[in-house]
């Protein structure tokens, strides 16, 4: 009889939810990404996705695949749909790698120029005007800051100290840049660096801005 | 005058020469460069280019007609090898961002095969080792738009004598209700508990076997057959809940009639379960990203059943219930999880069994990926408690796992048992796998 009682319960509970959930999936069950936010969708598959295994590079899967894959995820992790869209609008953009992924929520971060810290720069590093160091903060704060941080340190894991004496910015510019623009993993490392930071959109010249803005910033 | 003339032609060639190789020498980094970008542009327009012929096949015909074909198509590689198309040639083997050879994609109905696959060789002490480690769990994923999503879970091994065995891991229709609800139906990974339904992919658990007692038969409940309503919902700042309710055919407890007690509860998943439901639950919460804790519960009525035939009624809605708690932390390379589970069948006179008896399982475990290497060892340590003295273990497992790619790993492990002196969980085992997730 308890049992049965139970049984009626969770039956009730789950018409309720059922109804109430079915009246606001036209507005909220899609999760093509369009309205999913990459930089959060980082964040979120850095903090989700390591809980349980290794980070499986965005390349592996095609755009289409990641969609079918993000809906079991949101079975099996437990996540909301704003989320699954939120990561799938990130794997998406590395997994295309055109501008035809979804778009960054708009971050009209300007960067206010700073003294340049010439003389901790790599020799390598030409003489550039603070101009194109402002445009090279504007990009990494932008594109970067999300796995880097804003101090250079990283934020999630396996992202490299660019500050550290290690720092991969210790490198020939020609080789970090082919590495800026191809994307690279380090030995070891549990994730890989996607082509522009993601963002195809970087042209050539951003990436040498950003460069300088790192050297100055972070290669003590 | 020959001579000469070769002294001329020498000092000419090498004059020229030698300028132009300091000058390479110079710009081949630069060079290399070059090279990288222009490769990157290539590969960019390759995939404009695949992705616009795509759209130009799909426009040219009837589209339901030529999705069907498509589909057809990329599941059977022989097909597709064979087909006289050229624009499908091309879709197939030139537009690795259109589809993969693992995955169906048409206007409404995306499909997609991942999964595992394991092979390895275990020795216990004392013992001859073998070949015994093989594995091969496909998960086929079927969405139809964003409103409902199947996923089927297949699980191929051999036994003792080489028989292959096959078993429906879980089945489940899901319809995505709203972004924080998922409405589900058919059989489950069980929701109680951490390990068995999000750890125990050959390719995310770290080690070769599971913690003891997270086994099947053991203290864990392993899957459900029913409906389950599941989801997450954001709390605060970085804070947030996931959840799981469930109300399943539920469970079967197996009685040896020889010495009155019940030897095992079977938590497989039933279609026919006599009339009992087990109602139940896991809340987790993560107050900052990397931690969750979780808790689980359960409660209902089983069927006992005569272990010697498996299908012998010996008491119907027997009162059960069960327990669990997990937490796990993830910071960098570091990964921390604990685990407490048990299963418990009430006290009740009359019965053919009348004692309570409880089934209790946890463990500990650490990972730590060696920086700028692929090595990642890990520690175990679990402990399994049953009324029947001879399945009672606890474990010390020692493993290192060497990761070829995030989802290629291989891992080598020596297990340091204590059970009841005699009993194969007494052995020591050492075990070695490859591993495979896709």
């Amino acid at each position: 009889m308890q049992n049965k009682s139970r049984v009626k319960l969770l039956s009730i509970f789950t018409a309720i939810v059922f109804f109430s959930g079915m009246l606001q999936s036209v507005a909220l069950a899609d999760s093509s990404g369009v309205s999913g936010n990459e930089e959060k969708g980082l964040k979120l598959w850095t903090d989700n996705c390591s809980r349980c295994h290794n980070f499986r590079s965005p390349k592996e899967y095609t755009a289409k695949d990641w969609h079918v894959i993000m809906q079991h995820m949101r079975v099996q992790a437990g996540l909301t749909g704003q989320e699954a869209r939120d990561v799938y609008a990130y794997l998406v953009k590395v997994a295309q790698g055109s501008d035809d992924a979804p778009q960054v929520a708009a971050d009209p971060v300007t960067a206010t120029p700073q003294a340049e810290k010439k003389s901790v720069a790599s020799q390598e590093v030409p003489q550039q005007s603070s101009q194109a160091a402002s445009k090279g903060k504007a990009v990494y704060l932008k594109t970067c800051v999300a796995c880097h941080g804003s101090n250079g340190k990283g934020a999630v894991p396996a992202a490299p100290d660019l500050t550290s004496k290690n720092s991969p910015l210790y490198q020939s510019d020609a080789v970090v840049l082919a590495h800026m623009e191809n994307g690279f993993q380090s030995p070891g490392s549990q994730m890989a660096m996607p082509a522009k930071g993601g963002d195809a959109s970087l042209t050539k010249q951003d990436l040498q801005d950003v460069l300088l803005y790192m050297k100055s910033k972070f290669a003590h | 005058m020959d001579v000469l003339k070769r002294i001329f032609l020498t000092v000419v060639i090498g004059s020229v020469t030698l300028p132009c190789s300091v000058y390479a020498a110079a710009n081949d980094a630069d060079l290399l460069h070059e090279i990288a970008l222009l490769k990157n542009q290539l590969h960019e327009l390759q995939m404009r280019v695949a992705s616009d012929e795509q759209s130009s096949a799909l426009a040219d015909t009837d589209t339901s007609a030529r999705t069907a074909v498509h589909h057809k198509k990329k599941f059977t590689k022989k097909s597709v090898s064979n087909d006289s198309s050229a624009k499908y040639k091309s879709l197939a083997i030139t537009s690795p961002a259109v589809a993969t050879p693992i995955s169906w994609h048409g206007p409404d109905i995306d499909a997609l095969i991942v999964g595992s696959a394991s092979a390895g060789f275990s020795k216990p002490s004392a013992q001859y080792g073998s070949f015994n480690l093989l594995d091969f769990n496909p998960i086929f994923l079927l969405g139809y738009k964003d409103s409902v999503f199947a996923r089927v879970a297949l699980d191929f091994s051999l036994d003792d004598q080489g028989n292959t065995q096959t078993s429906l891991n879980y089945a489940n229709l899901n319809l995505f209700l709203n972004d924080y609800a998922v409405l589900g139906a058919g059989k489950f990974d069980s929701a109680l508990g951490y390990f068995g339904q999000n750890l125990s992919a050959a390719w995310i658990n770290k080690l070769a076997d599971t913690p003891v007692g997270f086994g099947g038969d053991q203290a864990a409940p392993q899957a459900e057959v029913g409906i389950r309503l599941s989801g997450g919902f954001p709390l605060y700042d970085d804070a947030k809940a996931n959840y799981a309710v469930f109300v399943s055919n539920g469970s079967q407890g197996l009685v040896d009639t020889t010495n009155s007690v019940i030897d095992h509860i079977d938590t497989d998943g039933f279609t026919n379960n006599y009339g009992n439901y087990t109602i139940g639950g896991r809340l987790g919460f993560l107050p900052i990203p990397n931690v969750e804790i979780g808790v689980s519960l359960s409660g209902g009525k089983l069927v006992l059943l005569d272990m010697a035939d498996g299908t012998t009624v010996l008491q119907n809605g027997r009162h059960y219930n069960s327990l669990g708690a997990d937490i796990s932390y993830k910071k960098d390379n570091l990964d921390l999880r604990a685990e407490i589970t048990q299963q418990q069948v009430s006290y009740q006179t009359g019965s053919i069994v009348t004692q309570a008896e409880r089934w209790k399982a946890w463990y500990l475990q650490a990972a730590y990926r060696i920086q700028s290497t692929n090595f990642e060892p890990v520690v175990r340590y679990g402990k399994f408690t049953s009324p029947i003295s001879n399945q009672q273990q606890g474990q010390l497992a020692l493993g290192l796992d060497y990761w070829f790619a995030p989802s290629i790993d291989v891992q080598v492990q020596y297990d340091i048992n204590h059970g009841q002196v005699g009993s194969g969980a007494n052995a020591n085992l050492f075990l070695m796998q490859l591993v495979f997730g896709f």
